[in-house]
């Protein structure tokens, strides 16, 4: 029986061992390809380990492309995006989470209905629209657009997040002499302060690597980094090292920030998404 | 008078909590669902007409997509259930390092789509690619992984399913650790084999977490665009060419919103269709199992 568990025990690790190989190793590959020289990259046959390396596909990025440019007009938009994001999300998933109202279930089903929504049922009427404003092409117009994803999202984030809190801590407050919103703010966000912080940087990450309505909606100003990598990709045969540079620097700063704050993330989302 | 607004403004309105959420998701998301179902159904001139509609049904690219959509759906939803599972059910018996694993797992999922799309179109690649390398290796002949219309569909799905699988992980493992270990006492106690194990107690037990993870599989599936553009650009010969992105093609790119918006309007009907009867043919068999 011992040798039983032993032996599936064995068969678990390789397995896992397997699926962590697999994930891993298209890191791997993009850090060996984004150092190694150029002539090193197309070989036939693809060498696996490269015994040259060099930063001069990140020089190369950093001070011959607009990458930098992209990667600033990205934190510009996403900021923008995120705050807009909070200041509507935190008060609706709020109110969804403490006031019984009639039609909250309705108002409920509706945020996870705008969570599925396609953005192609969005993307032309939009295009219109922001064209006739004259709000393609900024900042502040690619930000506001980012929203459609953003929101429901954030609303849902944080009205789990307000959940978890025990409804005695607000009548405490209340009882105390405050209103309601002095509630929210006084007590409640002291508390979910947290919570909210990696609601905020969720949404902030949804904006920046947001792609369709960002492609759609820029031309040369407010480019963001995510079409700027892809535009570099399907662009020059040659300079597959600088687009592995590239997608590294987009890609870094987000897995940092994610692995300081997967604890807070995996318990928003999980809470989402399954209680419903 | 000033007093009265004073009052009015002062009542604690539960719709004050709403307003800026309205305020950004009618601008962005309902009003331009009604405008463009007035696209769809307008003429470029702006006459009334059903000509987008009728132009639709016969237009065979829009059906290839319709059709490369649905494979999409199958393969990556499909498989992310099945890794998705097995890698739960890996994670949940608690081995030494188990914490690691998940955050290390979670890697692909964390990285931006495009990120990730600049690798996988290079291990791809058919003449510097290290995946065919690998498979030379292996198998001494070649896999044009995406330059054969037939099966490049496949090997894409590969990629979305190796990013999003640690996700639906996550989610079945919070399922799987709902599941009080007496049962499995219990199970061990009657003599229960494994599979009996799995099929009669676990899987049923999963089914309200299968059933949620699956419609938000489903749906966000079909909603991809990124990933078929900057890959393989809908190619070869449009047998990657997602909804989505047959959508932009014909309504942004070839300038054709009336069009374009009729195409949108039916994949919403059918997103929406699908979440809905998802959702009432699995409410009944959830009850059936109770």
């Amino acid at each position: 029986m011992k040798k039983l568990k032993a032996f599936s025990s064995a068969v678990a690790y390789i397995i896992i061992g397997l699926f962590i190989l697999s994930a891993l190793f298209p890191y791997f590959w993009m850090i060996t390809c984004a150092i190694r020289d150029q002539s090193d990259l197309f070989t036939i046959p693809p060498k696996l380990f490269s015994a040259s390396a060099s930063l001069e596909n990140f020089t190369y990025v950093l001070t011959r492309t607009r990458i930098p440019q992209y990667m600033l007009n990205s934190v510009v938009i996403a900021i923008s995006a995120t705050l807009m994001c909070l200041v509507a999300a935190i008060p609706a998933g709020y109110a969804l989470a403490r006031f019984p109202f009639k039609g909250r279930k309705i108002v409920s089903s509706g945020v996870i209905l705008f969570k599925l929504l396609p953005q192609s049922a969005a993307l032309i009427p939009l295009y219109i629209i922001m064209g006739k404003l004259k709000m393609m092409d900024t900042h502040f117009g690619l930000a506001y657009v980012h929203l459609f994803t953003m929101v429901p999202f954030a609303i849902w984030m944080s009205r789990g997040f307000f959940k978890t809190v025990p409804v005695a801590v607000e009548e405490a407050a209340l009882i105390d002499g405050c209103n309601k919103p002095q509630a929210l703010v006084r007590v409640m966000l002291p508390i979910t302060g947290p919570g909210l912080f990696s609601v905020g940087v969720y949404a902030f990450m949804l904006s920046w690597e947001e792609f369709i309505f960002s492609y759609t909606f820029t031309s040369s100003r407010a480019k963001p980094v995510s079409v700027g990598i892809a535009l570099f990709l399907g662009e020059d045969a040659n300079l597959w090292g600088a687009v592995m540079a590239s997608a590294i620097l987009m890609g870094i700063p987000v897995l940092i920030v994610f692995f300081l704050l997967q604890d807070h993330f995996i318990k928003g989302i999980i809470g989402g998404a399954v209680k419903g | 008078m000033y007093a009265k607004i004073k009052r009015t403004l002062g009542k604690e309105r539960i719709i004050y909590y709403f307003i800026p959420a309205m305020i950004i998701l009618g601008t962005l998301a309902v009003y331009p669902l009604v405008n463009n179902v007035w696209l769809s159904l307008h003429t470029k001139a702006g006459k009334w007409s059903l000509g987008n509609f009728a132009r639709l049904f016969g237009d065979k690219w829009f059906w290839n997509s319709m059709l490369t959509t649905g494979k999409w759906m199958v393969l990556t939803v499909a498989g992310e259930l099945l890794v998705g599972l097995l890698l739960a059910n890996l994670i949940n018996l608690r081995l030494r390092g188990t914490k690691m694993f998940r955050t290390l797992l979670m890697i692909p999922w964390m990285t931006p789509m495009i990120a990730v799309c600049t690798v996988w179109a290079w291990m791809y690649n058919g003449d510097f690619g290290i995946l065919n390398h690998g498979i030379n290796q292996l198998f001494g002949s070649d896999i044009l992984f995406l330059s054969n219309p037939a099966t490049a569909v496949i090997w894409l799905s590969l990629v979305y399913i190796w990013k999003r699988s640690s996700f639906v992980m996550l989610m079945y493992l919070s399922g799987l650790q709902g599941i009080s270990m007496d049962i499995y006492e219990a199970c061990k106690i009657d003599g229960a084999p494994w599979y009996t194990q799995l099929f009669k107690v676990t899987l049923p037990l999963m089914f309200p977490v299968i059933r949620s993870v699956l419609l938000i599989s489903i749906i966000t599936a079909m909603n991809q665009f990124t990933i078929a553009y900057s890959i393989t650009k809908g190619g070869p010969s449009r047998s990657t060419e997602l909804m989505q992105m047959y959508i932009f093609n014909t309504g942004i790119a070839g300038f054709q919103y009336n069009y374009g918006a009729a195409a949108s309007m039916v994949f919403l009907i059918v997103v929406l269709t699908l979440a809905v009867g998802y959702i009432f043919a699995t409410e009944k068999a959830e009850e059936d199992m109770f």
